[in-house]
């Protein structure tokens, strides 16, 4: 199950998208959130994907395999959908004490289209960009604030090794599963008592092992001299060339003409 | 056959672009109460194979029989009781120390006879018997937490809690992986006692030949998912070149005879344990040194 | 300059001066939360030369792991004195000096990666000492290349195997330039195969460029190859020598609760029934050719 998920995987690959700086894609993504939302009709918000779709050509990725990603979520998307027909408005189909409304279909399309655009983008950035990039990224975006004492290097560091671990952890769980099941524990039943009383078995030693990793880790990082983001310097390299510039160029202008087009005029 | 693999094939991630193969056609036989290894370099098939022996895996095609089981890997393996299977068959994992989560050994032991809704006294006498079976003293033990153990003492304990769900057949992978020397031949004693005292049906897989060569009754060598070479460990390490092609070391013994006979010494190659080869060697010097010094 | 694959930079330590480990009188105990002391080291005493492959044995619980952590200040002791090549352990302002002198490599292969790939975990150690980016570079391709990993640096390192992950370990420890290698139990958990991987790694390591080794096992085969092999037990050095010599005393290793490496027990044995073999016998090479010049002789 876990396998289907598109969202937080990354596929390397040589692209236009994959070579461009980790910052720009996640100012990128964030340009793009913010626009969408202030994007206030439903052909604007349509015209919207014309970016995603730009982005997904020039990323060489498969569409069909982001329009996988979308699949867990197709049951938020139409619950979305189907919460807005009720706007009030002119009516079109009468069921009940319920009205779907004009109102409503164009409203409950603009927010599921939305979300669709959305969920798309967030998965371009992950799917373009490796894990360590990103953290690395969010880092050097993030180093302002830590003139304001936010820990930015730790946190940095504890996602990079939640990153390297998350594998390790998963294999894991698998493993104790296996062990317990064949001491008669039981993943799969469908009774909800007996699958409840199956976690403290797995969750024991998992906690356990996840300490004992942990110190372990610590000492070896200790030992390879790790003190800290202190004097640290890395072996990533983090370069914004013209592309990176002109493509945030235009993102701006994106936003800036969304802006407009809600507000302006 | 209490055990009868026949043409099993499992894949991986069966039906993604990431499926992998990691068993092809492979027939094997294992009679009761006999004391089998496994052996193959890593990622030749050996985990995934006991895998299929108490039903964590399901064949993607083949039929894996254990006594009345039959897992086809279709439609008709949903009226198997898979508890019964992994109550028949006990796995015991690498490493099965790092699954110990109670606070008392009694009370880890007693986690599977519990699972199988026993009345608190048979449970008692269960874990009690578990603990003898791998020759740890209840009284001194059962209280203690499994964490204030020793290494070797947490692996026992831990073999201990499937031995008390009364398995009558027991895989154990790698069971001595880790250890030092004395853990390691008391855990290997202990093994022997299962299947000669307790007439377990025991399958061990192991990268460690000199200890199957001494224990087994017969060996099977897997690599890339099938088995290449089976029959007794005289009969497996008797073709070195085989088995050094497989990637496999052989016992230190085995490889002496070898290379004496390969200096035209007329000695046995089929022979592994330390006591028969000494003596073969001392045969074929001829002995003017006489039977032991001193 | 470039010493066959690996630059001279990376070792970093001129020749002459005081180059070597010295352990002095060094003692410790575990502190237990209720306020309990379990002893763990009691007098030790030892120099380890520059260069010198050492093998430490012992069986669980003899102290070998508490006195490895020991020599790069990861633990400093109670009585006594550490000092790498003239720098004392329990100096603060040279601990990073020292765990640059002496890279350590440990039992759990999955718990000492901290990267998510295998060139950003090689560069770790580099990166933290503040080197400009191109020398990190520079590092990174080096230390692969000697252990052999070149060709799988963009992996994820979770997805390396057992030998692998131990060899990227050594590659991690590697681009930090040390001049000593501590292994701790570093081949433990590998299966016979890998072991031979890493082992061969090292050996290249310490044959090609000098590198001092410090192998703890519980693994008699690893220390037959060693320059001096040291038997520990509760706490002490219960025996140090040449292989050969420590060998010899098969009594004081079965009281250390250690089994001779198969080949040399394999010898004591046919020496037992009568067999005039000169022990001990460390390689199958040289049993073979006792035997076949006492058949010849006979």
């Amino acid at each position: 199950m876990l396998r289907d998920l598109v969202l937080g995987q990354y596929v390397p690959l040589d692209s236009a998208v994959h070579r461009l700086d980790a910052r720009t894609k996640i100012l990128l993504t964030l340009i793009y959130s913010v626009a969408v939302f202030v994007l206030p009709t439903l052909p604007a918000v349509a015209l919207a994907g014309l970016p995603v779709v730009l982005g997904t050509a020039f990323s060489r990725l498969s569409p069909a395999y982001l329009v996988r990603g979308l699949k867990p979520l197709w049951l938020l998307v139409v619950f979305t959908f189907l919460m807005h027909l009720f706007t009030p408005g002119q009516v079109l189909v009468t069921c009940g004490p319920f009205s779907v409304t004009l109102e409503g279909v164009s409203q409950g399309l603009l927010v599921a289209l939305r979300l669709v655009w959305l969920v798309t983008v967030a998965s371009l950035l992950t799917l373009t960009t490796s894990p360590i990039a990103l953290t690395d990224g969010l880092e050097r975006l993030l180093a302002p604030a830590k003139a304001v004492k936010v820990p930015v290097h730790e946190l940095a560091m504890m996602t990079t090794i939640a990153l390297r671990f998350v594998p390790t952890l998963l294999e894991e769980t698998e493993k104790i599963m296996k062990a317990q099941t064949a001491r008669g524990a039981d993943f799969e039943s469908r009774s909800l008592i007996r699958r409840v009383r199956s976690v403290v078995p797995l969750l024991v030693p998992l906690l356990f092992s996840a300490f004992r990793r942990a110190e372990e880790l610590a000492m070896a990082m200790e030992a390879r001299c790790y003190r800290g983001g202190v004097g640290r310097t890395s072996f990533r390299e983090a370069y914004m060339g013209k592309t990176d510039w002109g493509v945030l160029g235009a993102g701006g202008g994106f936003l800036i003409l969304a802006v407009v087009w809600r507000w302006g005029g | 056959m209490p055990i009868k693999i026949h043409q099993l094939n499992y894949v991986y991630q069966l039906g993604t672009p990431l499926a992998r193969q990691a068993l092809f056609n492979l027939d094997l036989a294992i009679r009761e109460g006999e004391l089998v290894g496994i052996i193959g370099r890593t990622g030749s098939g050996k985990s995934t194979l006991i895998q299929h022996l108490n039903g964590l895996l399901k064949p993607t095609s083949g039929t894996v029989v254990v006594d009345e089981f039959v897992l086809t890997g279709t439609k008709r393996d949903r009226n198997l009781s898979y508890r019964e299977l992994r109550q028949r068959v006990g796995v015991v994992f690498q490493y099965p120390e790092q699954q110990l989560f109670e606070e008392t050994v009694f009370d880890d032991i007693a986690f599977g006879p519990r699972n199988l809704g026993l009345t608190p006294d048979v449970v008692e006498r269960r874990v009690q018997q578990a603990l003898e079976m791998v020759g740890l003293e209840p009284a001194e033990i059962g209280s203690r937490s499994p964490l204030q153990l020793s290494g070797g003492q947490m692996r026992r304990v831990a073999l201990a809690g499937v031995l008390a769900m009364h398995p009558q057949k027991i895989v154990l992978d790698e069971p001595t992986a880790g250890l030092d020397p004395g853990s390691r031949e008391s855990i290997l004693d202990q093994i022997v006692v299962l299947n000669r005292r307790w007439r377990l049906t025991v399958i061990i897989v192991s990268h460690q030949m000199e200890e199957v060569a001494r224990l087994a009754d017969r060996l099977f060598v897997l690599d890339q998912g099938r088995v290449v070479l089976q029959g007794t460990p005289a009969e497996v390490f008797g073709a070195p070149e085989k088995v050094a092609e497989l990637g496999l070391e052989l016992p230190v013994t085995a490889c002496l005879l070898h290379q004496l006979q390969g200096q035209g010494w007329p000695v046995r190659t089929d022979i592994f344990e330390p006591e028969a080869v000494v003596a073969e060697i001392v045969r074929v010097l001829g002995l003017p040194f006489g039977g032991g010094e001193g | 300059m470039v010493v066959g694959g690996i630059p001279a930079f990376l070792f970093p330590v001129t020749q002459g001066g005081v180059a070597l480990i010295i352990i002095e009188n060094v003692s410790f105990a575990y502190r237990t939360q209720s306020g309990g002391e379990t002893p763990a080291l009691q007098g030790v005493n030892l120099t380890v030369r520059p260069g010198e492959w050492i093998t430490i044995l012992g069986a669980n619980g003899s102290g070998k792991s508490t006195l490895a952590k020991h020599l790069n200040a990861l633990l400093l002791p109670d009585e006594g004195r550490v000092t790498v090549e003239g720098l004392d352990t329990a100096d603060r302002t040279s601990l990073y000096a020292i765990r640059r002198l002496v890279g350590m490599v440990f039992q759990n292969p999955d718990n000492q990666l901290v990267a998510p790939t295998v060139e950003e975990d090689v560069a770790f150690g580099p990166e933290n000492l503040g080197l400009p980016r191109m020398e990190i570079k520079a590092r990174v391709d080096q230390a692969l290349k000697a252990v052999g990993l070149s060709a799988l640096r963009h992996r994820p390192s979770h997805s390396l195997s057992g030998g692998q992950k131990q060899c990227l370990a050594v590659a991690g420890v590697l681009a930090i330039g040390p001049k000593y290698l501590v292994l701790d139990e570093a081949t433990a958990m590998l299966d016979p195969a890998a072991r031979q991987e890493v082992l061969a790694v090292v050996r290249q390591l310490h044959l090609a460029f000098g590198m001092g080794v410090i192998m703890i096992t519980h693994l008699m085969e690893e220390a037959v190859t060693a320059d001096r092999v040291i038997i520990m037990g509760r706490g002490r050095i219960l025996l140090a020598g040449d292989p050969d010599s420590v060998f010899r005393q098969v009594d004081l290793l079965t009281q250390a609760n250690l089994e001779l490496p198969p080949v040399a027990e394999l010898a004591c044995r046919l020496h037992g029934q009568g067999v005039p073999l000169d022990l001990p016998v460390l390689t199958l090479e040289k049993l073979v050719r006792e035997l076949c010049r006492l058949r010849s002789t006979s």
